[in-house]
């Protein structure tokens, strides 16, 4: 439109055709844009031209297009044809990408921390984002996003300390062995080995989210805020006093979607099973064997993991070792001889309301089914008392 | 039947003289139907109001062998309605203007039969007569 109009206004004899399918003149202003265009003799028409055909001889280019707001064909010569891209991300972006570890999102543009929360964020700590970089934009809008993100970066370089989540990981160096099992399992790299041969977690780096606690052998890892001795003391509580008959589905909730599902149900006074009892968990992670077997002993029937879409999870990596924890604690009550299906695991995004409900509904169906597990075989699930 | 139509330089004249004529700005037409909507002959045409404005645009000429303009009354009321302001009366006017400057006579003498002649109210045949001489 702004090509057009600037065509028109050297050359006002040129005869000027915007094919269109849809046209949003959206912003402030964009509208008097609009109808400018037309006053000065622009014609717009809606449809999107079919083919081209260039004429060998004079060269001009026959276009093809059904006029679809007075529904005739319309066969014409052009002498000039511009066809208008979808805007994308530059190729250069590419190392940048690769160097500061930026994701991009589906439609290739980078990705923001939370399109409303964080929208000049970036997943990496300190890196933020403006422009097009993030999205197709114009003038007015790209100088209000940098703006925004020249202030967070000003928020950053103002701080004489920098402060981070109190959610980190932290080795017990007594009981740590050094045998490195947990290295490979920190999707920042945030565990290194210290000069005394034992484990330590860099806390600048550490992202608190616990997929490494269940690769620790000797439970020298542990996550302050959740550490095992206040979860297990919490799985203590919750099945404390089940009544005789009564069964029990024990939610692994994570923090990022399916705790706030949970929270937006009782917010909207909509109910589920009361079968169900919820733990607040930093991430499918952190939900260790260890501890699955814990809430079978204790007198759960069955455990469902909750976690996010993976294309939502600040950290992909967590469902992997979410999902490698539930493999082995499916393959521990084999051992022992629990039978039926027991775990559950179920990807919610933080609208998922209906179906968190479906979910604990279809379980407490299938539980019905289910023989409870007998005192000797708990006693045998787990170590712990 | 849809028939395929073609942009060409004699549309654009149209177009330009239509615009001189009626002293609208045609383009502006976003296409909306507002006039067609509202228009309380819209039942009598063969193409409507609308219709009318888009043709114009694109520069077809057939637009003046249709009926719609001899129909529009000049009630104004898509005039009052449109969302562009554009008076679409006045390029209904316009449209008969271009046509009538064609001077295509319609009336033959010799057709008319002599019953005929009788029965024709005379300030009609005098109408018929003048109508190329001013």
């Amino acid at each position: 439109m702004k090509l057009a109009s600037l065509l028109k206004a050297a050359k006002p004899e040129t005869d000027i055709y915007v094919f269109y399918t849809d046209l949003r003149a959206f912003g402030k202003g964009f509208e008097e844009y609009y109808k400018k265009s037309q006053k000065m003799g622009i014609k717009f028409v809606r449809g999107k031209p079919s083919h081209f055909t260039e004429n060998p001889f004079t060269k001009q280019i026959s276009i093809t297009v059904e006029d679809t707001l007075s529904r005739q064909v319309i066969e014409s010569d052009f002498d000039l044809v511009v066809l208008a891209n979808g805007m994308g991300l530059s190729k250069a972006s590419d190392p940048i990408a690769n160097f500061l570890k930026l994701a991009k999102s589906e439609d290739g543009f980078f990705k923001e921390a939370h399109p409303k929360y964080k929208p000049v964020d970036t997943l990496v700590e300190g890196v933020f984002i403006a422009g097009t970089a993030q999205g197709p934009k114009d003038i007015p809008d790209t100088v209000a996003q940098a703006s925004a993100a020249a202030a967070r970066v000003m928020v950053t370089l103002a701080q004489k300390e920098f402060k981070i989540d109190p959610i980190l990981a932290f080795v017990d160096q007594n009981k740590c062995d050094g045998c490195e099992k947990c290295l490979e399992n920190c999707p920042k790299n945030a565990i290194v080995m210290n000069g005394n041969g034992k484990a330590e977690v860099v806390e600048a780096l550490c992202l608190g989210c616990g997929s490494c606690i269940a690769s620790c052998p000797t439970e020298a890892l542990d996550l302050h805020a959740y550490t095992s001795d206040q979860l297990y003391a919490q799985i203590d509580a919750i099945l404390l006093n089940k009544p005789e008959g009564e069964k029990r589905i024990l939610v692994f909730a994570d923090n990022n979607c399916t705790y706030r599902v949970a929270d937006a149900l009782g917010v909207r006074k909509m109910k589920y099973t009361a079968e169900t009892r919820i733990m607040r968990m930093p991430s499918s992670g952190r939900v260790t064997p260890n501890l699955i077997m814990y809430a079978f002993k204790k007198g759960a029937d069955t455990v469902l993991i909750g976690d996010c879409e993976i294309n939502n999870l600040p950290v992909p990596w967590t469902s992997k070792v979410g999902k490698e924890n539930i493999e082995v604690a499916k393959k521990r009550l084999e051992e022992a001889g629990v039978q039926g299906d027991r775990i559950f695991f179920e990807e919610f995004n933080a609208g998922a309301l209906q179906r968190f409900i479906d979910t604990v509904t279809n379980i407490s169906e299938t539980m019905k089914g289910l023989q409870p597990i007998t005192s000797e075989v708990k006693e045998g699930l787990c170590q712990r008392k | 039947m849809p028939k395929k139509i073609k942009l060409t330089d004699n549309g654009a004249e149209f177009l330009k003289q239509i615009e001189k004529l009626s002293g609208e700005t045609i383009t502006m037409c976003d296409q909306c139907g507002t006039c067609s909507g509202g228009c309380p002959f819209v039942e009598e045409m063969d193409i409507m109001p609308s219709q009318i404005m888009r043709m114009t645009m694109l520069g077809q000429m057939e637009v003046l062998d249709s009926k719609t303009m001899w129909i529009c009354a000049s009630c104004f009321t898509c005039t009052v309605r449109c969302p562009r302001l554009l008076d679409v009366s006045k390029v209904s006017e316009a449209l008969r203007q271009t046509k009538l400057r064609q001077a295509i006579d319609n009336i033959n003498i010799d057709d008319i039969s002599k019953e005929e002649a009788e029965e024709l109210p005379s300030i009609a045949v005098v109408s018929a007569f003048r109508k190329f001489t001013s």
